[in-house]
């Protein structure tokens, strides 16, 4: 782990932040926000959506620290509170998912994945924040959380049908995306 | 060759998994201002159930406080009779103030053998706690006696007045007076001694406060000295202190037992 070093210091904040100390929720909130802004970023499309949902997920962190009960990591916890503060954030702000057809999911276009391999993180992210909101959650849910049709499906308020459907859809518009850069950098069209 | 779906994913999740953006200044500020806020919420509630939680206790005391006090006095005689002996020995001073006041009015009256300065004593003593002899007939006719007998031999005044005192519930101060005012007589005469101390010990023991009544009735007694006193309360141990007599100057109530 990246945190070995000052994972007992990170223990300690924890403590502190239980007894509600506000100097520790700050150090706490400065170790945690950078990286987690990008997990927000990737929900939302723009920096100011990211904010907000960062904003309202930290909130939740510092009133909910005491349930932290230490399985697991603690940026494991705060991650995943930062997902539910995005789908929350979505839920409220696009209510209805766009309906897609699923014939559309087969045609996928090729993409060489070596040629991919150096594409800056920023530009991966830009893709995605293109997405539509609704394409974009499952896209993120599915994809980089690692969680399942049946769980997006519960988390999302959708079917599980519409989930798969929209993780097909998402994927083809990547791909495409990607496809078209790789044609940009190496001189040919895609 | 064609990149497949988890191909995808995993360019993706290992691509953005390091990423970091730093957010800007704002976000921190609104994030204090919120858990402020509910903080202050928090300790607003904690608050009141705090102030509640007093005025439920206060309440349930003012419900039961009385009762206790009775089952107090009831439960623990050995400390009774220690709490009267030391309220006997107060009441002394109300009793020689009295004294003092009676002899002013009735100068003629006291004679100067000490036997017959005590029988006057008690006598006056009795006047000015006339309302409670009053109620008990047999001390009345003991007192009389002692009037028509001044040279009374003191033992057999002292019968008397035990016996006359001894269904006597209305307080200490009566059933005190007695003993205390025999003892002092009697340091000069030590033959006496004894049997003035049991006279002391018999009227302690069966005379206590025994209900709220009788905690009111002493009480009101050291402010009301008049013969009706402004408020009476019974001083049975069953009930709670009922009223059984009112004084108010022009209105006067009194339950006869």
């Amino acid at each position: 782990m990246m945190f070995l070093e000052p994972k007992f210091t990170i223990q300690q904040l924890i403590d502190r932040c239980k007894a509600g100390e506000r100097k520790a929720q700050e150090l706490l909130y400065k170790q945690f926000a950078a990286k987690m802004l990008a997990v927000c970023m990737r929900y939302a499309t723009d920096r100011m959506e990211a904010e907000d949902m960062l904003q309202n997920g930290f909130i939740r962190v510092f009133q909910k620290t005491a349930d932290f009960r230490g399985d697991g990591s603690f940026e494991g916890w705060v991650r995943r509170i930062m997902v539910h503060s995005s789908i929350e954030y979505y839920r409220k702000h696009h209510k209805m998912l766009q309906v897609v057809n699923t014939d559309d999911a087969g045609n996928e276009p090729s993409v060489n994945p070596l040629a991919t391999s150096n594409l800056d993180a920023q530009v991966l992210l830009g893709l995605i924040q293109q997405l539509a909101p609704g394409y974009r959650m499952v896209f993120n849910l599915y994809a980089l959380e690692g969680y399942s049709h049946k769980e997006i499906a519960e988390m999302m308020g959708i079917s599980e049908g519409a989930s798969k459907s929209q993780l097909s859809r998402a994927r083809t518009i990547l791909k495409e995306q990607i496809a078209k850069m790789e044609g940009k950098s190496y001189g040919y069209a895609g | 060759m064609d990149m497949q779906g988890n191909e995808l994913d995993e360019l993706f999740r290992s691509s953005l998994d390091e990423l970091e953006i730093q957010p800007s200044a704002h976000v921190w500020t609104g994030i204090a201002a919120e858990l402020d806020a509910g903080k202050r919420k928090r300790s607003l509630v904690s608050f009141l159930s705090i102030a509640a939680g007093i005025i439920l206790a206060l309440t349930i005391g003012m419900l039961f406080m009385p009762k206790q006090v009775k089952i107090n006095n009831q439960q623990s005689s050995a400390n009774r009779i220690v709490k009267n002996a030391s309220q006997v020995a107060k009441t002394v001073p109300v009793v020689r103030s009295d004294e003092q006041q009676n002899k002013k009015t009735e100068k003629a009256v006291i004679a100067p053998a000490n036997r017959l300065a005590a029988v006057k004593v008690e006598r006056a003593n009795n006047r000015a706690d006339a309302d409670r002899t009053k109620r008990l007939k047999v001390q009345k006719e003991g007192l009389a006696k002692i009037d028509n007998e001044p040279q009374g031999v003191l033992a057999t005044r002292g019968d008397e007045l035990a016996s006359a005192v001894i269904p006597d519930h209305t307080g200490d101060e009566i059933s005190a007076k007695p003993g205390i005012h025999d003892l002092s007589l009697l340091e000069n005469k030590p033959q006496l001694a004894a049997l003035a101390t049991k006279l002391v010990k018999a009227p302690v023991k069966k005379h206590r406060i025994r209900s709220m009544g009788d905690v009111f009735n002493v009480v009101i007694a050291a402010v009301d000295k008049r013969k009706d006193k402004f408020i009476e309360f019974s001083n049975t141990d069953e009930d709670d202190a009922t009223i059984t007599g009112i004084n108010l100057g022009i209105i006067k109530v009194k339950k006869e037992k």
